[in-house]
Parts: C-alpha cells; structure tokens; sequence
C-alpha cells in the first residue's frame, strides 16, 4: 500500500481539483512519470527486500532444518529457486502493481480512456519488465546476504551496509572524477532502478543503457552464485 | 535402481577428510536388507558416513551408492530413503503432524496426513500429534525425526543415535521398531555408541575407530572380541601387593605391576 501511496496520491490531487482545473486539467504524468515512479518508491521497495528474505533463509540454518528438506526429494536448487520465487513475486507486487495503478489512473482521467490504452499500451511491457528487473535484482541480493548468516539482525544489517557502502564510495568516485561517468552504476541501491530507466525512450541518464545492464548482470550473477556456493552439500 | 546382487548401500574405498582432518579413511562395504550397526565413539567417524551415506556431503576419494544411486546427483531414490538425524532440528511453529506430513508430501506420498498419524503411532506418538513440536522433549523430537523417516515407507533408513534422549520405555518402543523394520527386508544403517544398544537392534555391526573400519561381522562375534581383549586395571588399597599374588597365582591375571601406591593388573 505504501508503494502505492505516490500513484494514489497524484490520482486522488486529480480527482478532487478535477472540477477546478477543467480549462487546464493537471498532467498527471508531468508530475510522475512512469520512468521515475521506481526511484520514488526506491527506499520502499529496498526496505521490502530488507524485511522479506532473511526470513525466508535465515531460520532454515538457525534451526538446523536444512537436511530435512534435502533428506526429501528436493534437491538444493529446487529449494533456492522456490525461496527466490518466496522473494521476487512479493517484490513484484512493489515494484509493478504500484505503476499499473497509476497507468490505470492515468486511462481513467483521459479524455478518451479506450483511446489513452490504444495510444500508450506498449507502456504496459515496459512496466513488466522494468517491475522484473527490480524484483529480481533486489530478491538476488538480499537472499545472497541472508544466505551468509543464521542471523536475521545480521543478515539485515549486512545488506544494508552492503547497499550503502558501494553507494558511498560511487558518489567519492564521483566527487574525485568528474568524468567517472560509469561510476554511478556501482551504487548498488539504484542500480536496477538506473537499467529500468532506460526502457523509457524519454529518460536521459548519461551513462549508456549497456553499462547499466552489464553491472546488473555482474550483481545478479554473483548473488547467484554466492547462493548455490552457500547450499553446496559441503556448507550445510 | 536396487543392484542385482541386493546391495543397497555400498561403500568403495571411501575417504573423507576436512582440511587436515581425516574423518574417514578408506572405508569399503555393503549392506543389504536387514539391520546394520555402525559402532564408534565420538568423533569415530559414524555421523561423516551416515552423511556421506545420505548424500550430504561428498566423498573426498571413493564411491557412494545407495539403492545404486550417487544422491549427490540423482534426488530420485530419496522417496525411498527415510533419514533421522541426531542433530538436525525440527520447526518448532509447526504439529508433530503437519511436520512429518510436510516432508511426506515432500517425498510424493499419496496421503500425507494419514501416513504421518501411521508413522507417529509407531514410534508412541499419536496422542501428541496436534502438539507444536517447540514444546517437545527432546526425547519427543527425537521420535518425531524417527516418523518422518518412516512415514514413506522407505527401503533404506539411516538413522543417527536414533535412542538418544529416550528414556528407558521408549528406548524399547524403538529397538523393537528398529528390529521390525529389519525383519521386514528394509536395509536400516543405525549408529551409536554403545554396543549393548546397538546389539539389540542389529545381528550385524560395523566397528569404526579413527575414521577406519576396524571391524564387521555380527554382533556376538563383535562382543566375543572385545571380550577376549585383555584389559588392565589399577587397584589401590591396602593389600593390593597381596591381592596381586593372589590374582597371578589363579591365574586369573596375566601381569601385575606395582606403580606407587597403586597395583596395575
């Protein structure tokens, strides 16, 4: 619901100045547009991720219940791929719903609704892929760090640091070169939130659509990795 | 999957060492239906081969096989393997029930919820089912890790101290379980510590000491070796000099020795 806040917010401003502001009805996407809805609901859908994985690893290995599901039929990349799924769909409805909201709004104000979805339905696929892409990076990473630890304090707090330390040394990057233009594309809180950008042919960030899909790549491979090296038989 | 000659956990050369450590050294044999007691003390090495026996860990030379079988590769043969860990814990949040019916369900069988109310009577559980399994004994626990083992109706279990925490009633509820499940043609590979345990469950044993199979064969063979090994004690008192004389002459002693105050026999 608090992802949705933003979209409900400037919906709800439309509806009830709708009546005043007849002769110059207000943009609603002039104050929100679809490219930037992910980076105002960032820290919403990073606190999400913070809450919801360590819960989904963490106990497992605290309580030493491990073996019993791998003394099933269930092999250890079953069990990852279903406590990913645990993570990303949750994610999704943070990162997706919210903006199909706001275009669902956006449809409902229109002059001519049916008219709006017929115009701008190729908005739709960038909205899903752009929710996928924040979903699957930010489950990647907080379950890569909650596999490091039986401690959900732990596990919280090392994705934190984790987030905000490559954010800090980035903007020094930054600071210290001005022409470091890739740099930004290590902070990784906003990583994601940089590629999903791109799928708006409007957004301008500077840094190449390439390098942002290269970094997401590098995140997301060695989250992956990181996971299937912490459920190798050796490590449980 | 069952190789032809009714082998169905079979051990090739196995070693299995951590950095330094050797926890197993070459350890080969093969078990076919029937109880089979794997005896050591702590730190022999019985908990590393129920591992490897279980697939959870990799030999780091040899070859595992259950049910012909390398688990680490192929899944499959689990829903025919029942497991209970010593040390593994349970989920405290959930019934004894809907824990063994979970991992039923799991492992593919039809009706869960009616195979665990089966298993949990069998090792004396029944009338706790509905129970959470955070307020359980550890006794209790004990038992609910044994149904969960047994709830598939499994060829092959492999259980670790499975009497540990029981009390002395549910120690025989369970060794006659375990003699039953042999008697049946299930291959059940059970370790502990002590052999008197052990002897009552299982007419075959495997000896580990030291990461090494020292010996195998049944339990009374096993029991009449320990028993012609010779012993020695220290005795301290007054008239342990002549008690000594005494017990050489009977012949009851093969050498006496005096160290201080103390005779060593």
């Amino acid at each position: 619901m608090i992802a949705m806040g933003p979209a409900l917010i400037v919906l709800g401003v439309r509806a009830l100045f709708s009546e005043f502001s007849q002769a110059a009805p207000i943009d609603i996407l002039e104050v929100l547009p679809y490219a930037d809805y992910q980076s105002v609901i960032g820290i919403i859908i990073l606190l999400f991720a913070i809450v919801l994985a360590p819960d989904l690893l963490c106990p497992d290995r605290r309580d030493g219940t491990l073996a019993l599901y791998f003394a099933t039929a269930v092999g250890r990349t079953e069990y990852l791929a279903g406590r990913f799924l645990g993570a990303a769909l949750p994610l999704l409805m943070v990162t997706l719903v919210p903006m199909l909201l706001l275009f669902a709004g956006v449809a409902f104000f229109d002059e001519s609704p049916l008219g709006y979805l017929r115009e701008e339905w190729a908005q739709l696929p960038r909205m899903l892929v752009a929710g996928l892409l924040l979903a699957v990076y930010y489950a990647a990473v907080a379950l890569a760090v909650a596999s490091l630890t039986e401690r959900r304090a732990y596990a919280i707090g090392g994705y934190v640091l984790l987030l905000i330390s490559s954010t800090a040394i980035a903007v020094l990057i930054q600071e210290a070169r001005r022409d470091a233009t890739y740099a930004e594309v290590g902070e990784l809180s906003a990583l994601p939130i940089g590629l999903a950008r791109t799928l708006w042919p409007d957004s301008d960030l500077g840094t190449p659509t390439w390098a942002w899909a290269v970094g997401y790549l590098i995140v997301v491979g060695a989250s992956a990795a990181v996971l299937l090296r912490r459920y190798r038989p050796e490590r449980l | 999957m069952r190789d032809g000659d009714g082998t169905r956990i079979l051990f090739e050369r196995v070693s299995r060492w951590y950095g330094d450590t050797v926890a197993l050294a070459d350890v080969s044999f093969d078990l076919g239906p029937g109880v089979t007691g794997l005896l050591g003390h702590n730190g022999a090495g019985k908990s590393t081969a129920l591992k490897l026996c279980g697939g959870f860990t990799r030999p780091s030379a040899g070859t595992v096989r259950v049910l012909g079988a390398d688990l680490l590769r192929d899944q499959r043969p689990y829903a025919r393997i029942g497991i209970a860990h010593d040390r593994e814990g349970l989920w405290p949040h959930l019934s004894a029930q809907a824990t063994v019916a979970a991992l039923a369900r799991l492992r593919g069988v039809r009706d869960p919820e009616a195979a665990a109310m089966r298993a949990l009577g069998l090792v004396g559980l029944a009338d706790d089912a509905g129970r959470k399994v955070g307020g359980f004994s550890h006794g209790m626990r004990q038992r609910v890790k044994l149904a969960q083992a047994l709830a598939h109706e499994p060829e092959v279990l492999l259980l670790d101290e499975p009497l540990n925490g029981l009390d002395p009633s549910q120690r025989r509820t369970v060794v006659e379980l375990v003699r039953h499940l042999g008697e049946e043609g299930r291959t059940v590979l059970v370790s502990s510590h002590v052999l008197h345990e052990v002897e009552r469950m299982a007419p075959r044993v495997l000896v580990l000491v030291d990461g090494r199979l020292v010996a195998r064969g049944t339990t009374a063979g096993i029991r009449a070796l320990i028993d012609d090994r010779p012993r020695s004690f220290a005795l301290h008192g007054d008239g342990v000099r002549r008690l000594g004389g005494a017990l050489v002459a009977a012949g009851l002693a093969d050498s006496v020795a005096l160290d201080g105050e103390s005779l060593r026999v």
